[in-house]
């Protein structure tokens, strides 16, 4: 089934290649934002099914975009998955606590993207 | 023309090398040496010549040559062995008497006697130092004459004078080398580089060296008197207390342990905190512990650099990663077909670089974990296991390879269980590596077999291949980062790091890798690590966390 997924990172050859995975393989349509400020304008005018949030980026980080996602209108309600390139468990266990349906690991084989982040999100492939 | 009382011929051969080589080494050691003349024993010579009435009297040295330490009446010079009238004295080690030498067939033709000064008349007296003859006390004349038994006598007391004169001066050089070797001593403590504290057995600092004053900023008196660990651990560096007993530096020295290359860290008498390597070495005296020595110093610039090469590579892998995440990504697209169909004679060349991308990535991330096991943060999360489990998925994980090689590779049947307590992740990655290795090097046809073995110590796991073997000289090497058993790089496409951070993780896990190997014939490489005994008293001993060098209660 085809989704509107919110991609935010700051890498733009990652967010191309998430674009690429995700609505090539993945048959969804992506909505690419550089960072949470841009992300947070974008939300209300473009309602999506899930936003896939990088955790390290400069400005706002993954948690703090997630946070002030929340108290908009727009993104109380919205489906999170992170996106880390963090491998240590403590820190993953950080993130899972955060209000996020998931974490996806960097580096990704954009191969099996469109699987795991389908996964992370709780829908059905 | 009476012979004289006691003058036995001197030996035939008049040179002999051994004797004046004896006798130049005494004198040195005794530092009797020539070129100055001293009173005490001008006094001598002095005195011998008016108590015997004779023009010239002489003390004179023999071993090499001949040379003079007192002379009144006439003047000293070295003389060659063969001209030396006193060695004849020397060499027979008894008394010399010559009333008219010209009438003496050893002294025929001697340029004392048929030259200036024309001597006639000789009497000497053989002196020892420690026990040697090296010289004589000697009177002379021009013209002939004999001693009577008042006069022997007398040259008797003042040749045993010059002989304690000369030992005394024997003496004199001992207590001089003796303050000598203690100013170099004292010369070596306070030019070295290291701070260097002497205390006694309660760790009470009785010693140190200007360095330990200066890297700690104290003066002596702030420091001698006091315990060493009160002055330098005052608390630890992140303020709460340092109680003695936990002090790795007190220990070793109230309990007379040694202790090598010991990281801790010192306060400064400021209150900043220096990062210290040390060792302690106990000062043993018939078995007594009387003290020990602790050589110290300031680690901070390594310290420095292990940080700042921690941060490079991170920071460079991290560079590194994220283009390579970039290329591999979009290569997997375009090789899966994603972007439309390759066409036939794209394919191997987008294969290719997926393949060297892969490559580089791996690089990447075994630079990595070298790097954080050099500097003991690979995280290790140990947990109880079964080693037979994980050689188990080893060998599901390397078949595809194995087959795709042609090498048959294959857990020895039966598998023993082997219980272990090792982080289950990190110890698939160090057997990967082996049998990944063993693999590679096993032509096809070959086989490659992972056993399980234990006694009540170990857990031992072994990788045996029927590969080509790894020469005897090499074998030492093969742990060594970057080292390609074959010595060929491109031909294997492995990083080199495989079998060091092999290694890295079994010796952090608290185990030790070997290998043995036969050229033409095969390798076994064999991880072991400690068997743990969950059934004994319900205690698991697993291996504890091995931190090496550093304060078990964490004083860095």
């Amino acid at each position: 089934m085809s989704r509107t997924i919110l991609v935010v990172d700051d890498e733009p050859d990652i967010r191309e290649l998430i674009r690429l995975s995700l609505e090539r393989l993945g048959g969804h349509r992506v909505v690419a934002c550089a960072s949470g400020a841009e992300a947070l304008g974008r939300l209300p005018e473009e309602p999506v099914d899930g936003v896939l949030l990088d955790v390290r980026m400069p400005g706002m980080d993954g948690p703090e975009v997630l946070a002030a996602l929340r108290r908009t209108p727009a993104g109380a309600d919205v489906p999170v998955v992170f996106l880390t390139a963090s491998v240590l468990e403590v820190q993953m266990a950080d993130l899972r606590a955060l209000d996020v349906r998931g974490v996806v690991r960097k580096p990704f084989d954009p191969l099996a993207l469109p699987a795991e982040v389908a996964l992370a999100f709780g829908w059905a492939a | 023309m009476s012979d004289p009382p006691t003058s036995p011929d001197p030996p035939d051969q008049p040179d002999q090398p051994d004797q004046s080589g004896r006798r130049t080494a005494v004198l040195a050691a005794a530092r009797i040496a020539p070129g100055w003349s001293e009173e005490r024993f001008d006094r001598i010579t002095r005195l011998a010549a008016k108590l015997l009435d004779v023009p010239m009297a002489m003390i004179n040295l023999v071993a090499e040559h001949q040379w003079t330490k007192a002379a009144h009446g006439i003047e000293g010079a070295p003389t060659p062995l063969r001209d030396s009238i006193c060695r004849h004295a020397v060499d027979s080690g008894t008394a010399l008497e010559v009333a008219d030498m010209t009438q003496d067939g050893r002294f025929e033709g001697n340029v004392f006697v048929t030259r200036d000064p024309h001597l006639r008349f000789y009497a000497a007296r053989p002196l020892a130092v420690e026990g040697l003859d090296v010289g004589t006390l000697c009177v002379m004349d021009t013209a002939p004459r004999e001693l009577d038994e008042d006069q022997r006598a007398v040259l008797d007391e003042l040749a045993a004078w010059a002989e304690a004169e000369l030992n005394n001066a024997s003496l004199n050089a001992l207590v001089r080398r003796v303050q000598e070797q203690q100013r170099l001593t004292g010369l070596v403590l306070t030019s070295a580089d290291e701070g260097i504290v002497g205390c006694d057995h309660d760790g009470v600092v009785v010693f140190a060296n200007p360095a330990a004053l200066a890297l700690l900023g104290r003066d002596e008196g702030e420091l001698v008197g006091r315990r060493l660990h009160d002055v330098v651990h005052p608390a630890r560096p992140d303020g709460t207390p340092f109680p003695t007993a936990q002090c790795a530096t007190h220990r070793a020295m109230t309990r007379g342990e040694p202790l090598t290359a010991h990281e801790t860290s010192f306060v400064r008498s400021d209150g900043t905190w220096v990062p210290i390597e040390q060792t302690v070495a106990p000062m043993r005296d018939a078995d007594a512990l009387v003290g020990s020595v602790v050589t110290f110093r300031d680690v901070s610039a390594r310290t420095e650099i292990a940080r700042l090469k921690a941060e490079f590579v991170g920071v460079v892998s991290h560079e590194l990663r994220t283009p390579l995440t970039s290329i591999r990504g979009s290569l997997a697209l375009l090789g899966a077909g994603v972007m439309g169909p390759l066409a036939d004679e794209q394919r191997p060349l987008v294969d290719m670089a997926l393949a060297n991308v892969e490559r580089l990535g791996h690089l990447v991330d075994d630079i990595l974990d070298l790097e954080r096991l050099d500097a003991g943060r690979l995280p290790l999360r140990p947990a109880a296991i079964d080693a037979a489990d994980l050689v188990r998925e080893v060998v599901d994980l390397l078949s595809p390879a194995a087959q795709a090689a042609g090498v048959a590779l294959a857990a020895a049947r039966p598998l023993p269980a082997g219980p272990v307590t090792v982080d289950a992740g990190r110890l698939l990655q160090a057997l990967t590596n082996l049998v990944g290795n063993a693999v590679k090097f096993t032509e096809a046809g070959g086989e490659v077999t992972v056993r399980v073995t234990t006694d009540e110590r170990a857990v031992r796991v072994h990788v045996t291949d029927t590969g080509r073997g790894i020469p005897a000289d090499r074998l030492g090497s093969v742990f060594d980062r970057f080292v390609h058993i074959d010595g060929d790089a491109t031909r294997t496409k492995g990083s080199g790091l495989g079998l060091s951070i092999t290694r890295g993780i079994v010796e952090r896990s608290g185990g030790r890798v070997e290998v043995a190997s036969e050229l033409g014939v095969g390798s076994t490489f064999t991880v072991e690590l400690p068997r743990r005994y969950d059934e004994v008293s319900g205690a698991a001993a697993g291996p504890a966390p091995v931190t090496p060098t550093a304060d078990p209660q964490g004083a860095p």
